[in-house]
């Protein structure tokens, strides 16, 4: 078998480090667990039968950054189950606090206007930063498993072993917190 | 007639799947006279949206690079990593000894 000439893995660093620590990072949203992955990355793309040319390199280290990505998610997850008990198992949507006895919005929700001229403002996405992190860590990896990756939710459902209404109803908690978030703090400062 | 807080999470659930025949018409009539329900529905696609391109802006920022001191944290795990790999070349009895 011919070497590629890609193949060399002194040169993935150096030609590819920053590209999957920027990936890795608007998935994580965090610097340090985005550089360690991005090691693991490149470490498990040392190992096993190596870069076979099919695609380019930066496609196939993408692909195992993914893996990687999801793993961390995964064993975040678990652990996150262990510090907060797992109210979600039953699928109940919860959310009391956002609406009356009678099921009607506590604080309707407000019009935010064209979407066209909100994603231009800078400010808005910068709250949008602020919210999520603000957001229970749980809710915040599973948003951004759909949201950012674009995961469907039944893969997330596969990658995080948890069910489909388990999924719903942690989206739907996530949706609802963000928007409140972005409503309070962002809309306040128009 | 669906209250606003069953309305808001089958809004939430039509970004994920698709709701049966019943829960479609009902969230249909709900949002046909609810506003409050109309523009979360309206939110949430904008924060889809906006989730989406948080995402892309991270991944385009040329500012956002590996720090030196990763840089050289990797670069000896791999060189580790690759020293080891050539010693296992070299002694396989070794390995399968170990």
């Amino acid at each position: 078998m011919v070497a590629h000439p890609l193949a060399d893995p002194r040169e993935w660093l150096a030609a590819h480090g920053d590209y999957l620590y920027r990936y890795a990072l608007a998935r994580l949203r965090d610097p340090h667990l985005a550089e360690d992955v991005v090691q693991d990355t490149l470490l498990a793309a040392m190992q096993g039968s190596g870069y076979a040319g099919k695609s380019s390199p930066r496609t196939w280290l993408t692909g195992i950054l993914k893996h990687k990505i999801i793993d961390l998610f995964r064993r975040q997850q678990r652990e996150t189950a262990l510090e907060e008990p797992d109210d979600v198992a039953d699928g109940e949507p919860g959310m009391d606090e956002f609406f009356h006895d009678d099921g009607h919005w506590s604080e309707p929700p407000q019009s935010w206007g064209e979407p066209g001229s909100l994603l231009q403002q800078d400010q808005f996405l910068q709250i949008l930063q602020e919210c999520m992190d603000r957001l229970p860590k749980k809710l915040a990896r599973i948003f951004l498993l759909r949201e950012v990756e674009e995961n469907e939710s039944e893969e997330i459902c596969k990658e995080l072993e948890i069910s489909p209404s388990n999924a719903w109803v942690m989206l739907y908690r996530a949706r609802m917190g963000l928007r409140k978030c972005l409503e309070m703090n962002w809309l306040g400062t128009r | 007639m669906l209250k606003c807080k069953e309305a808001s999470h089958l809004v939430s659930q039509t970004m994920e799947t698709k709701l049966s025949f019943r829960q479609r018409l009902g969230l249909r009539l709900h949002l046909m006279l609810c506003d409050a329900c109309t523009q979360f529905s309206l939110q949430l696609e904008t924060l889809r949206l906006a989730m989406a391109q948080l995402g892309r802006r991270c991944e385009n920022d040329d500012s956002l690079n590996l720090s030196d001191e990763a840089r050289r944290r990797i670069a000896a795990a791999m060189a580790s990593r690759s020293a080891s790999d050539a010693e296992a070349r070299r002694n396989p009895d070794q390995n399968l000894n170990d």
